[in-house]
């Protein structure tokens, strides 16, 4: 995940993310689910046309609700498998457990093609890790992976299994669907007892439930059929966006000692309140620090500014999920005692900060990362990763990221941009949108000479800009870094195959400089390919632009996911020819422009001894309508073009 | 007195740095080079401002002191102790330096963890000393995978220039458990120290490995409790340079300063000495009948059946040992780990279908010994990342991976049945590390792993270049040896030939359009991976009023010098040796003649390890360029680096050069209506 990259914002964690699944009595479906009726001539005729790798036969979750907060989950799982790769997407299951999730029952077990048992899965087959994700100090996560195999292909192998959750908000998406399988049958049932009630939401095309009552206990059914494997639109959204879903909520939840509702985002900011009340004390030696921090602000923007930079300098990001602890913020003395905390943590130690001076702040649950899930103000459900903190102000609000310690004050990175959130408050906790930004603000500029040598060497002065969310990923990676690892991150960035850095300034990375402006001069021996009487110069500083997508067998569904951002690039190259040398063949330029991007490179030769390149890309708009895919691959098909032109210059 | 001298010695040294390089001598001159390790919680507030390391301007941390200490109760237990005090530099540091995780063997209680504590100490506003301490409840214990756990924690308060430094014993029972100590780490070390005082009882073989020197190492006899003696160790290395990873090499561990022991024998009173760590041919007997390992091999029956039913009617032993490497390792799907026991019974993992490499490779010597070959045995080895072996000792711990050798009378072939497309006799890049114990009733011993089985691509191109810089041709790229497997799992993995070869061959060519597509993937995994296709690769050369510009390395080009650093300190590391051939003959458009060639060159390694070849000709209107890529040597040692990376710069810069073809001035008139704006074909 790119966020990961990012570092700070890898926080992700905070709200156990990774639903599992699953449990016990299937009742009304255990015919279906008889070994024989698993015999290879009973698959449709049509799903064996394909050549398939696999087809999963049936697969039913079952949410079994005893009472608010504690349900079993049970799934019964069986995928009838072709070859190897079909083996490796289905031959194992994950079950996840932490200190709520307990796992109550699993078993497998592998069929020949006539639906014979040919092997059982026990205790070698299973692992048990903790399920690290990389980033955190400590988490309770933990994770059983249980495998089955067997050689001869086709076989069917069946998983069944309970998940005993003890305290939980909401229950597992449903997304019957597979990329590389197609489904037979597949069956989601949430069984509640009759006075539970629960709330729904269909996505894309997801099927109507049938509902059900049965003595006390009400049953609402979701069915999906011979559903082929489901491809995703090439640059588009992801997968499990394009997918149909079945998003389901209990109306209460309870978890630890605590108990909330999803009945409305209020009443859901109302249990998160809840959570956060009181833990904002800070010490009398911090009380007195805060003041002192203050001090000379003129402004209450001032003062907000300041005690952010105290905060950045005197914590870090390190997390530890365990228990309520994935959702409840350890206190301000907490993070005073270790200086360290998670984003929960750091933001409602940023509260108490700016609470101390008089300040309102609120918590704001979000989801940090690129495709942030969509959330619907008539469905509340727990779609979050994450935590920032919301200063209102008279014109606009601040959104405080606390978990990087080297982001400029008030500068909100890609990570959180352009998305709905909550914002927590004592009472009326609603959803905000945080702002996505003009082309404008986020501009990567570079502005360079380069000199050239008749044997083909060069030197480059090149100064790189970076404004808005373009400087998210270099100041993580260059604040503080060591000479190494900023040469290292300059050989990623630059295209030349060879180059020794001559001399470069980091001085506005080192300090939180509102942009980035990064002035390197480069030695690039062989430079240009020569000949004994040529040399020919690849122009512009750009990499390769990511390839053409196919074109759609139908017409296109999902938006474009084309651009990170609405942004502005400008790269402006001036070569200097050798003395002697002039110019042979140059190439021409392009045009493109359309409502959401325009894209030009000019290759000009006014000056006898120099060749000026400028590229100028403007991004409107980063995710494009379903119908602007034709003009998208154009665009993509001109930058491919013209990422790689060459000018061919010869000895006079 | 020798304090004194090495002080001033030191602070010479530094000044001496600092005006050479002008960096900003103020905070620098302080460091001074403790000769014993540093007390818990004393710290001087010159080093509390220090702010950089002159020595190693990437340095992001120092480690101030390291102090580790091993010592045995009367009852035979031990106590491995230790204190290690870092300064942090900058943020970079607090991931690596200011977390800590200590993990342990947990199984039975083998060891155990406890004593912890940690401090911060940061300079306050007014000068003096703050400390912060670790709290028990921020240190965190988990289980990693049955055996081992983990004990995890990090230290309050970090702030670029803190000290921090912290403290823990692991207790053992075990005296196969003597801690080893790293004195080098992928920081600078300023001093580190390791002491273990080891009673008469025990006998240990102490293996020390890398290039910096001890500054201390001295042993005393001791006391120790009730008339027995013990030997006291204690090995010092100060200002040890940072340890840092470079492309192409094994691994760092090979390279770094540290010290490990190795029980030999147990001599307790009154009885007679007990060799535990024997010789190469007892530890290969007791091997060859553990119950998870010799004895694994031939007891099953299911495995010798299935092993008969798949060689029979098979006469040749080679074909059968082909024959048999394919079927197991087509079964079989390894879970990753890598052994040198099996943990289940070898008909279990045949009836899984999965397992560890020791699993995989033991089933596979079973089968094998069915077969009629001169020689099937498993080989226990080191992988590249676990280090060099240690053939002058018998213990096990040096081993963590096992192969299998195979041979009939002719040949001698290396086999690893760990992943279903690598053919016969071909090792993964892991176990490509010097030599390997085989494990045989007749003859145990050390072998060599070779490393001669060449990765090698051939690419053929025949075909036509038209005036707007199109190419159209046949082409034809050949696999052999090691790459045999990448392509076979390519190909699996792929949704037909056609974006098989596009994907293979054709990558960087956005429009190429591949027409009849052949591709041969042999039933035998041995032989090479055949790739054919007809090709279309519209406006390849660039184009300009009377030239076209055309790079001859059509299906394979080196874009970029792989050596770009001009420093090395280790060796580099290929794997395998490896041959590149591209041979490209092409017609050219009428009316056009070559007005520049590149000229026939040779480039060589030092050593004969290597060669770059090429030769172009042009004869009736034909262009055929050929060039050769030989590397013999997969292993280049630092003294020649830079003649490797000027190999690399010179094939890199061969590679990037066009040939120029002219439009001859007769038939200009005639071509020019032909070919449209030809300016403008160019700018495409």
């Amino acid at each position: 995940m790119h966020i990961r990259s990012a570092g700070w914002a890898g926080i992700l964690v905070w709200i156990l993310l990774a639903c599992p699944v699953t449990a016990q009595d299937i009742g009304p479906l255990s015919s279906d689910l008889e070994n024989k009726s698993l015999a290879l001539r009973t698959v449709p005729l049509p799903m064996m046309e394909a050549g398939p790798d696999a087809i999963v036969r049936r697969h039913i979750e079952h949410i079994e609700a005893h009472e608010v907060g504690s349900v079993s989950h049970h799934v019964r799982k069986a995928v009838t498998i072709f070859s190897r790769q079909g083996r490796d997407a289905f031959g194992r299951v994950h079950l996840f457990h932490d200190s709520f999730r307990s796992i109550a029952h699993l078993d497998g077990w592998v069929l020949d093609a006539e639906g014979t048992v040919v092997a059982e899965l026990d205790d070698d087959d299973l692992r048990d890790y903790p399920a690290n994700d990389g980033f955190s100090l400590y988490r309770d996560l933990r994770v059983t992976i249980a495998e089955l195999n067997h050689s001869t292909y086709p076989h069917t192998i069946v998983f069944e299994y309970t998940i005993d959750r003890e305290g939980h908000l909401d229950w597992p998406v449903w997304q019957p669907h597979h990329q590389s399988a197609s489904v037979e049958h597949a069956q989601y049932m949430v069984d509640t007892p009759a006075a539970m009630q629960v709330h729904y939401d269909l996505r894309r095309g997801a099927p109507e439930p049938e509902s059900r009552l049965h003595d006390d206990r009400r049953v609402h059914t979701w069915t999906v059929r011979g559903a082929e494997a489901l491809k995703a639109e090439p640059h588009g959204p992801p997968w499990h966006q394009q997918a149909p879903a079945v998003h389901v909520v209990p109306d209460r939840f309870a978890i630890s000692d605590t108990e909330g509702t999803f009945a409305s985002w209020s009443a859901f900011g109302d249990w998160y309140y809840g959570l956060t009340e009181g833990r904002q004390g800070l010490s009398p030696v911090s009380t007195v620090r805060v003041h002192e921090v203050v001090e000379g602000a003129a402004t209450r923007r001032d003062s907000v500014q300041a005690l952010y930079e105290y905060m950045q300098d005197h914590t870090r990001y390190v997390s530890v999920q365990l228990g309520l602890g994935g959702w409840q913020p350890f206190d301000a003395g907490y993070v005073e005692r270790t200086g360290y905390g998670d984003c929960k943590a750091l933001s409602n130690y940023m509260q108490a900060l700016l609470e101390e001076v008089g300040i309102e702040a609120f918590p704001v649950l979000i989801y940090g990362g690129s495709n942030p899930p969509e959330l619907r103000d008539d469905f509340p459900e727990n779609r979050f990763n994450h935590m920032i903190l919301a200063v209102p102000a008279e014109q606009d609000t601040l959104w405080l990221e606390t978990t990087s310690q080297v982001l400029p004050f008030g500068h909100v990175p890609r990570s959180i941009k352009n998305r709905r959130a909550l914002l927590v408050r004592e009472e009326g906790s609603h959803l905000v949108e945080l702002p996505s930004s003009q082309p404008e603000a986020n501009q990567r500029t570079r502005v360079a000479e380069v000199q050239l040598t008749s044997s083909g060497d060069a030197t480059a002065s090149i100064t790189n800009r970076y404004t808005g969310i373009f400087q998210d990923a270099p100041r993580h990676r260059l604040t503080n870094a060591s000479a190494r690892a900023r040469t290292e991150w300059l050989r990623d960035q630059i295209r030349f195959s060879t180059f020794q850095i001559v001399d470069a300034d980091f001085a506005s990375v080192d300090a939180r400089e509102r942009e980035i402006r990064l002035p390197v001069t480069l030695d690039l021996p062989r430079y240009a390919a020569s000949t004994s009487s040529r040399l020919f110069v690849e122009l512009g500083l750009q990499g390769r632009t990511r390839s053409v997508p196919d074109e759609p067998d139908d017409r296109r569904r999902h938006p474009v996911h084309g651009f990170t951002a609405p942004a502005v690039y400008t790269d402006s190259v001036t070569y200097v020819l050798p003395d002697g040398y002039g110019v042979e063949a140059l190439p021409g330029g392009t045009v493109f422009d359309a409502p959401f991007a325009t894209y030009t490179v000019t290759v000009t030769h006014e000056a006898p001894d120099q060749i000026v390149y400028v590229r100028h890309f403007k991004v409107r708009e980063a995710v494009l309508r379903p119908d602007h895919y034709e003009r998208y691959r154009e665009l993509l098909r001109q930058m491919r073009e013209t990422d790689a032109m060459q000018a061919v210059l010869v000895k006079q | 007195m020798p304090r004194t001298l090495r002080y001033f010695r030191t602070l010479f040294l530094v000044s001496l740095i600092c005006s050479a390089v002008g960096l900003p001598a103020s905070n620098a001159q302080n460091i001074e080079v403790p000769d014993e390790p540093a007390e818990w919680g004393e710290v001087s507030v010159d080093v509390l401002e220090m702010d950089h390391y002159p020595a190693d301007s990437n340095a992001t941390a120092v480690i101030l002191s390291d102090y580790g200490e091993t010592s045995f109760r009367p009852n035979g237990r031990l106590a491995f102790e230790r204190h290690r005090r870092v300064k942090i530099l900058s943020e970079d540091a607090y991931d690596s330096w200011g977390t800590v995780e200590i993990p342990y063997y947990a199984a039975d209680g083998t060891e155990r963890v406890d004593r912890i504590d940690g401090q911060t100490m940061v300079l306050g506003a007014d000068g003096s000393v703050e400390t912060y301490e670790l709290d028990s409840d921020d240190v965190f214990e988990e289980n990693i995978d049955g055996d081992y756990e983990r004990i995890t924690f990090t230290l309050p308060n970090l702030q670029p220039g803190a000290v921090i430094e912290y403290s823990y014993r692991i207790r053992s029972y075990q005296p196969q458990f003597l801690r080893s100590w790293a004195f080098q780490t992928t920081e600078p070390t300023l001093y580190s120290e390791y002491e273990t005082s080891i009673p008469e009882v025990f006998e240990y073989v102490f293996l020390s490995q890398g290039e910096h020197p001890y500054a201390v190492e001295e042993n005393d006899r001791i006391n120790f409790g009730h008339n027995l003696r013990a030997t006291k160790h204690r090995w010092v290395m100060t200002e040890v340079p940072a340890l840092r990873e470079e492309p192409f090499m094994t691994t760092l561990e090979n390279y770094r300063s540290k010290i490990r022991f190795q029980l030999q024998a147990v001599n307790l009173p009154n009885r007679p000495r007990k060799p535990v760590m024997s010789s190469w041919p007892e530890l290969a007997e007791d091997l060859l009948d553990h119950d998870n390992l010799g004895d694994q091999m031939g007891d099953h029956r299911s495995v010798r059946d299935e092993a008969r039913s798949i060689i029979d009617g098979i006469e040749d032993p080679m074909q059968q040992m082909n024959a048999i490497y394919d079927a197991v390792a087509t079964w079989m799907s390894w879970n990753g780990m890598r052994r040198v026991y099996a943990s289940s019974d070898l008909d279990d993992v045949l009836e899984r279908r999965s397992g560890t490499s020791a699993e995989i490779n033991l089933l596979l010597v079973s089968m094998l010994q069915e077969a009629d070959l001169a020689l099937a045995a498993p080989v226990l080895i080191s992988t590249r990342d676990h280090g060099h072996t240690v053939p002058l000792y018998p213990f096990l711990s040096q081993f963590n991976d096992l192969i299998v050798v195979a041979s009939t009378d002719e040949q001698v072939m290396f086999l690893d049945a760990t992943n279903p497309h690598r053919p016969a006799g071909v090792l993964p890049l892991r176990a490509l590390n010097d030599n390997g114990f085989m494990l045989n009733e007749e003859n145990a011993q050390w072998i060599d792993i070779p490393r001669n089985v060449p990765d090698q691509r051939s690419f053929f191109t025949q075909g036509e270049l038209h005036a707007d810089g199109t190419i159209e041709a046949n082409v034809q790229a050949t696999y052999s040896g090691p790459s045999i497997a990448l392509r076979r799992s390519d190909y699996e993995s792929a949704d037909d030939d056609a974006s098989f070869v596009v994907s293979t061959l054709f990558d960087r060519y956005d429009d190429a359009e591949v027409d009849a597509p052949r591709v041969e993937i042999p039933d035998a995994r041995r032989e090479s991976v055949v790739v054919r296709s007809d090709v279309t690769i519209p406006r390849y050369a660039n184009t300009a009023a009377d030239f076209i510009y055309l790079n001859p390395m059509l299906l394979s080009r080196w874009e970029e010098n792989p050596f770009q650093v001009e420093e090395r300190t280790y060796p580099v590391d290929f794997g395998y040796p490896g041959q590149v051939e591209q041979v490209i003959s092409l017609q050219l458009p009428e009316g056009y003649v070559i007005e520049e060639m590149p000229g026939n060159m040779q480039v060589q390694l030092p050593n004969e390890g290597g060669a770059y070849t090429r030769l172009a000709q042009e004869q009736f209107g034909r262009l055929t360029v050929r060039s050769v890529y030989t590397l013999n040597q997969p292993v280049i040692g630092s003294q020649d680096y830079e003649g490797l990376r000027d190999f690399f710069a010179r094939i890199v810069d061969m590679e990037s050069e066009p040939i120029v073809l002219r439009k001859e001035a007769e038939e200009a008139e005639e071509a020019e209506e032909a070919t449209e704006s030809p300016s403008e074909a160019a700018s495409q």
